[in-house]
């Protein structure tokens, strides 16, 4: 009897634990999405300008409208109207009307209040968008030039950057160039750009006043928090961006509910703690980021760059990375199909393997024979350096400790996990880099690669332009300055400087055309000219693929690229349990 | 001045308009005969003044043919005439002729004209006295008074000697008289007097009934003349008529040519011997007689020279003169001697049965004429007239010379006759047999030829080939015959009486009825190769209509098309068993046949099939499109012509094979297919084979794809489409590929992007999908360069 009694007992005191667990300790992340983010590199969403920071472009989606926003379906990519809705093309005259939405509010529209967690958002006084918005975004992206991607995206169908009207029925008309067929679909790809409120400043670092799904709403405890506005369309009411040191964790806080979806697992891989499949499911999209050493050429010379190019095998440390062949191989999947596709994440151009111009064979990487070099003339030692401290901590620390094993390149290299200040000062013979963020399409982004100042906190870009003789507008030689990129490339003092010269020139003329024919022959330069100069070792990409918990219906998620990632996060729903 | 004028006019014409005044004689004047009488104003002469006008009025005559004879001696003084008319006394009738050419007499012939006449004086220079005597005379009386004595001393000057006429007699006729010169002489003298003699008549003509047998001195001179001239002229005639007998007989010694011209002279000669002295006429036989002997030996020298059965030839042989010759020795009164009369009989003789032949010569050859210009194939009576008139000519046919012409039976000229009359006469009855038998034939060949049996007709006439003059008429028959054969042949093949066709083509070939066998061979060769020919087209044609009829009948068939291919409509309606060549050539022909309309069946018949569903396919594609499309497909499967539209058509409908695409910018339709034929979730493909001309080296575009609604509806919560692949390599939205849904907004249209293509090598983009219809859906696809996307 007492023996019943105390079975009877514990499993009272069991089940009573699980209801004060369930009600009181239970982490609720109900109506939310939850996403991690590295909590020293807090991002700085600009909607025009590619972050270092990957979930700061991926907010662009969750803060901002264009005129018309990229969303997708099963079939593919559909074009919503934001904040204009499109009126019709007049295919004589190439014009284009848009009548703007006449009751789309900015953020500022309401006001925000939280007290105890809670957050109320109540309407405030209204400010609409209107069309000296759209007026002033053109103006800045067109001011941005070859900075943005949205600058090559407009230019290549509104050359004057401009619109007319709004007229009686609030519609504005956009000249079109008159080279092609401009379907519906282009048409708003063009005009998806996110707006900003005309009464920004310019040329702020962040931007967080949109007309998007949620806004931005507060922050407490470095947790980030967006929130849907009242008559907000979103499923879901909040979006919670939560600070973490570093990545190592970030799948055991998925599986501890502490987030609910992940953008980007670390080392891109299938993650073991997560394989419940009732509990997780994962989308596997084209690569985002990869790993380079870019060789300091005021310390190695040409002939030293090509002897550490032809010592670093890049394969070799891909194979390690991902423990290949070992009990704890690191899967991968692949969007394209079957996983553990690793060869095809091997770059042995600057541009990746995954990108538009090594795919289709733009760029052929090795097409130019180079004579092979005695790699006795390194230095005893190579010195490489990276920093831990800003994102991919996880995966910097794998490849250093790989490349230092003596086994794989006989000690001769040396990789130091230094301090930002240290890699500023460039005081590296290589420099161990996460390039993330990259687009694999047309607008592989080169300035992120060779104009980048080295600052791995911060993502500024040392683009310098000049107007020519001929009113047009070049690229400054100021571009190339010793501490102002990672190469240490300086055109004033470089030995290489007529190298160097053509090759900012070829970025430059790459990174500034709409022409796709251009952007192919300048790829084709700039990587004959790396296969000649050697610049760095380009390594490997890194898979994407994120995790989300089954609190999401699964059909409620649909991805098309990684840079919008979120831009169907309106539509995201709970499951349904039955 | 002008006044002036005026009144010189006027003055003039009142002038010319006043009355003649009368002048009235007395006494009266008088129509006798009674010699020159005085024409007084009393006891005085009539004063004429000066431009004054006058008139007289004389009484007509008697009778009629009379003179009224003015003597005027100052008859050049002023101006006068005779006429029967004075109207008003103003206007003068005709003026009669004053038929004196004296200066102080006016002779006027007047009549019985019961008015009288007016003698009209008139510009009389000057005052002058008129004197004049009139008198009336008969005009004969007048006349004969003034010649008489001119007519008796022409009558004196040529009178002709009589001496040398009245000496003719016995041995004596004129010898040694220049003939030429006295018969003109005497044709002078004759002439004037005949001139005098006719004078005389003339005046006799005008005698008035009254004067005959009167005692009138005149009228008694005027007899007593003219015998005296008629005596005269008698006798110089026949002077005359003796110097030209005696004179020609005089030129014929030694002329007998001139003598044949000269018979009918001599034959005159004697036919006057009445009016001739005896003597005369007795001198004129003697001489004539011995000219005459010279005629016979004259002609037998011509006759022996003739070498011929031609007539004589008038000009040459004078048969008519000679003919004459015995008029004349009997109007001379002479016997004819023998030779002469034989000479003229084989002359006659001769000529005549020359003549004879030469006319049925002459008609054998009208006859022959007559044939040759008639034109082809003559009527039934044709021969049978010209058989009339062979009889007719058989009739007057002349028989040879016989042997009663003495030494003439010699002759060379009569052997000819006789040689000529023989040979003509077997010709003319050969050909008299023959005009027979074409009189009988013509009709025979006419009624076959109204059943136009002309090869029956040539079977008839090559037995008849000997008649030369028939068989040239049936020259066209030739033709005609085989036109016919081959004309029967084209109803045959028209009716598609296909063995009697091969039967006629090859009778036709092994015809040798022609009658000119030579000259038809090779058209007949033509024929029968244009027929053999046209025997395999046509059947090759209507073995062909048969396969569009099959077709027609058939063009509904959509499923199971591939036993239409094995029907036995592919093969000739007719085996062939003739050829003109060798039994190889039949079958080569033969063979050539079957592949022919096997080619219709490897082209023509599926390119219009395919033509016409595909045309149907397209007007409608929902109404059995799948079906159509797969019929397409399936006679597209025996298609091996190289028709570009029929091929776009078979793939077109062929879901499997890409649809080119080869220009930007521009929307191009083509069918998604289902590959499937479940009633539900089948399978469409839709493939293109992208070639845009482009200069760059990497060809990179937009595939836009606008769809039916009712594909992409759904589009939104399910994916459209099962697959894309651009050479075989999916293309996904992931990545770097975009893939725009279609939807209502975009007017269903999706969007891949970019689509890189292989330069110079095939890009075949596949789409499959699945849908729960059994239908056609028609895709309209554009490329384009791509604009660059941000995402």
């Amino acid at each position: 009897m007492k023996k019943t009694i105390l079975i009877v007992s514990i499993a009272l005191v069991a089940i009573a634990s699980a209801l004060v667990y369930f009600f009181v300790f239970r982490k609720n992340l109900a109506d939310q999405i939850v996403l991690p983010y590295i909590a020293h590199q807090k991002p700085r969403i600009d909607p025009h300008i590619p972050s270092s920071v990957p979930i700061a472009d991926k907010l662009d989606e969750v803060l901002f409208d264009g005129l018309f926003n990229i969303s997708a379906n099963p079939s593919g990519i559909v074009y919503e109207d934001g904040l204009g809705e499109f009126m019709g093309l007049d295919e004589k005259t190439g014009v284009v009307s848009v009548r703007l939405k006449p009751r789309k509010k900015w953020h500022t529209s309401y006001s925000v209040t939280t007290e105890k967690k809670k957050i109320t958002v109540e309407e405030a006084q209204e400010i609409l968008f209107t069309a000296q918005d759209l007026r002033f975004t053109l103006r800045r992206i067109q001011k941005l030039g070859s900075m943005s991607p949205d600058y090559i995206l407009v230019s290549q169908a509104i050359p004057d950057f401009d619109f007319s009207g709004p007229d009686e029925n609030g519609e504005i008309h956009f000249q079109f160039r008159g080279d092609r067929i401009w379907t519906e679909s282009d048409i708003k790809e063009v005009l998806s750009f996110k707006v900003l409120p005309s009464d920004s400043d310019i040329d702020a670092p962040v931007y967080s006043n949109g007309t998007g799904p949620y806004l931005h709403a507060t922050e407490f405890e470095e947790k980030i928090i967006y929130h849907k506005p009242p008559d907000g369309s979103a499923s879901l009411t909040n979006v919670v961006l939560k600070p973490y040191i570093d990545n190592s964790t970030y799948a055991t806080e998925l599986k501890n509910r502490n987030i609910n979806s992940l953008l980007s697992s670390p080392f891109g891989a299938i993650s073991p703690i997560l394989g419940d499949s009732t509990k997780y499911f994962y989308k596997s999209s084209i690569s985002t980021s990869f790993f380079a050493l870019f060789y300091n050429v005021s310390r190695l010379s040409p002939e030293q760059r090509h002897a550490l190019r032809q010592l670093i095998d890049n394969k070799k440390i891909m194979d390690r990375f991902f423990r290949i062949g070992t009990e704890q191989q690191r899967h991968i999947a692949n969007y394209k199909g079957t996983g553990n596709n690793y060869d095809e994440y091997l770059n042995n151009s600057i541009f990746p393997t995954t990108s538009y111009y090594i795919e289709e064979d733009i760029v052929v990487p090795g097409e130019i024979e180079v004579e092979p070099v005695d790699i006795s003339v390194l230095p005893d030692t190579v010195h490489i350096h990276t920093c831990l401290n800003f994102g991919f901590r996880e995966e910097l620390s794998e490849l250093a400790e790989i490349m230092n094993d003596p086994a794989l390149f006989g000690g001769k290299i040396k990789v130091s996990a230094v301090q930002n200040e240290d890699i500023r000062r460039g005081n590296y013979d290589a420099v161990l880099v996460p390039v993330s963020g990259y687009r694999s399409n047309f607008l592989f982004d080169l300035y992120n690669i060779f104009l980048r100042e080295p600052d791995f906190s911060a993502n500024k870009i040392n683009l310098k332009t000049a107007i020519n003789q001929s009113g047009e507008q070049t690229i400054d030689e100021q571009s190339f300055v010793e501490d102002k990129n990672f190469f240490r490339i300086d055109l004033a003092s470089s030995p290489e400087k007529e190298d160097f010269a053509q090759l900012l020139e070829y970025i430059y003329g790459f990174m500034s055309t709409h022409e796709i024919g251009d952007k192919q022959v300048y790829a084709q330069y700039i990587d004959q000219l790396d296969q000649k100069i050697a610049l760095g070792s380009w390594l490997f990409s890194l898979p994407s693929l994120a995790y989300f918990s089954t609190q999401f219906a699964d059909n409620s998620i649909d991805l098309y690229g990684t840079a919008s990632q979120l831009s169907t996060i309106e539509k995201w729903q709970e499951t349904v349990r039955k | 001045m002008r006044l002036r004028f005026i009144s010189v006019l006027a003055f003039l014409f009142f002038i010319g308009c006043s009355a003649y005044k009368q002048l009235q004689p007395k006494p009266e004047l008088s129509s006798a005969e009674k010699g020159y009488i005085e024409l007084k104003d009393g006891k005085k002469d009539f004063e004429l003044k000066k431009e004054k006008r006058y008139f007289i009025q004389f009484p007509s005559a008697e009778d009629k043919n009379y003179y009224l004879v003015l003597s005027i001696p100052a008859k050049k003084s002023f101006s006068s005439f005779l006429t029967s008319q004075l109207t008003d006394k103003k206007r003068p009738g005709e003026k009669i002729t004053d038929e004196s050419t004296c200066d102080t007499m006016s002779v006027y012939p007047i009549e019985n004209n019961g008015s009288g006449y007016y003698l009209i004086i008139e510009s009389i220079p000057e005052d002058v006295i008129f004197n004049v005597d009139y008198r009336y005379v008969p005009q004969w009386r007048f006349k004969f008074e003034n010649k008489h004595a001119s007519f008796k001393e022409i009558l004196e000057n040529n009178r002709v000697d009589r001496e040398a006429y009245n000496s003719i007699g016995p041995g004596k006729h004129l010898q040694g008289t220049n003939f030429p010169k006295m018969v003109k002489f005497v044709k002078d003298h004759y002439g004037e007097l005949e001139n005098v003699y006719n004078e005389l008549l003339a005046i006799e003509s005008i005698f008035p009934p009254s004067i005959l047998n009167s005692k009138d001195e005149a009228y008694q001179n005027y007899l007593t003349l003219k015998s005296s001239i008629e005596e005269e002229m008698t006798f110089q005639k026949n002077y005359l008529l003796v110097l030209n007998f005696f004179g020609k007989e005089s030129q014929c010694d030694g002329n007998p040519g001139l003598l044949m011209e000269s018979v009918d002279l001599f034959i005159e000669f004697f036919s006057k011997k009445d009016s001739l002295p005896s003597p005369v006429v007795s001198e004129a036989q003697n001489v004539i007689n011995e000219r005459l002997k010279d005629v016979v030996p004259f002609y037998e020298q011509k006759l022996t020279e003739k070498d011929d059965a031609a007539p004589f030839d008038e000009k040459s042989f004078m048969t008519s003169s000679l003919y004459r010759v015995a008029t004349l020795y009997n109007d001379a009164g002479l016997a004819a001697p023998q030779e002469y009369t034989v000479l003229s009989k084989f002359v006659k003789d001769f000529d005549t049965r020359a003549r004879g032949l030469q006319s049925a010569s002459d008609s054998l050859a009208k006859i022959n004429e007559s044939i040759e210009k008639l034109g082809d194939m003559p009527d039934d009576k044709f021969f049978a007239g010209v058989v009339k008139k062979v009889s007719a000519i058989k009739t007057n046919l002349v028989k040879p010379l016989d042997e009663s012409y003495g030494k003439f039976n010699e002759y060379s000229c009569k052997e000819k006759l006789n040689s000529a009359i023989t040979g003509f006469t077997e010709t003319f009855n050969t050909k008299a047999e023959h005009f027979q038998e074409a009189s009988s034939l013509v009709p025979l060949l006419n009624s076959l030829k109204e059943q136009r049996d002309f090869s029956g007709m040539l079977g008839h006439l090559t037995q008849k080939m000997h008649l030369d003059f028939l068989i040239p008429k049936y020259k066209p028959l030739d033709k005609m015959s085989v036109d016919e054969q081959a004309n029967q042949i084209e109803i045959s093949l028209n009716d598609r009486n296909w063995p009697k066709a091969e039967e006629g083509l090859r009778k036709l070939y092994e015809d040798t009825h022609f009658l000119n066998p030579e000259e038809i061979y090779p058209v007949k060769a033509k024929v029968v190769g244009d027929l053999e020919d046209s025997l395999y087209t046509k059947i090759d044609r209507v073995s062909r209509r048969r396969i569009v009829k099959f077709l027609e009948d058939n063009i509904g068939v959509l499923e199971n098309v591939d036993s239409l291919y094995a029907d036995s409509v592919f093969l000739p309606v007719y085996n062939v068993t003739f050829a003109t060549g060798s039994r190889n050539d039949l079958l080569k022909r033969k063979t050539e046949l079957i592949e022919h309309l096997a080619k219709m069946k490897e082209n023509e018949f599926p390119a219009k099939a395919i033509t016409l569903l595909y045309k149907q396919f397209t007007s409608n594609p929902n109404k059995d499109g799948v079906l159509k499309a797969r019929a397409v497909v399936a006679h597209g499967k025996y298609y091996k012509g190289e028709d570009k539209k029929v091929k776009l058509s078979i793939a077109e409908c062929d879901p499997l094979t890409a649809k080119w695409i080869v220009k930007p910018k521009q929307y191009r339709r083509v069918f998604a297919l289902p590959v499937t034929d479940r009633r539900v979730n089948n399978k469409y493909v839709v493939r293109m084979y992208i070639d845009i001309p482009t200069d760059a080296k990497f060809p990179v575009f937009d595939v836009n794809i606008k769809l039916p609604k009712e594909i992409a509806d759904n589009a939104g919560s399910k994916q459209w489409y099962e697959s894309m692949t651009l050479n075989k390599v999916p293309l996904k939205n992931e990545g770097r590929f975009t893939i725009t849904a279609p939807s209502a907004s975009n007017d269903y249209e999706c969007q891949i992007s970019p689509v890189q293509m292989k330069k110079e090598k095939a890009n075949i983009l596949e789409i499959t999908f699945t849908h729960n219809t059994y239908k056609v859906h028609p895709v309209s696809i554009m490329v384009q360069k791509p604009i660059i996307k941000k995402n």
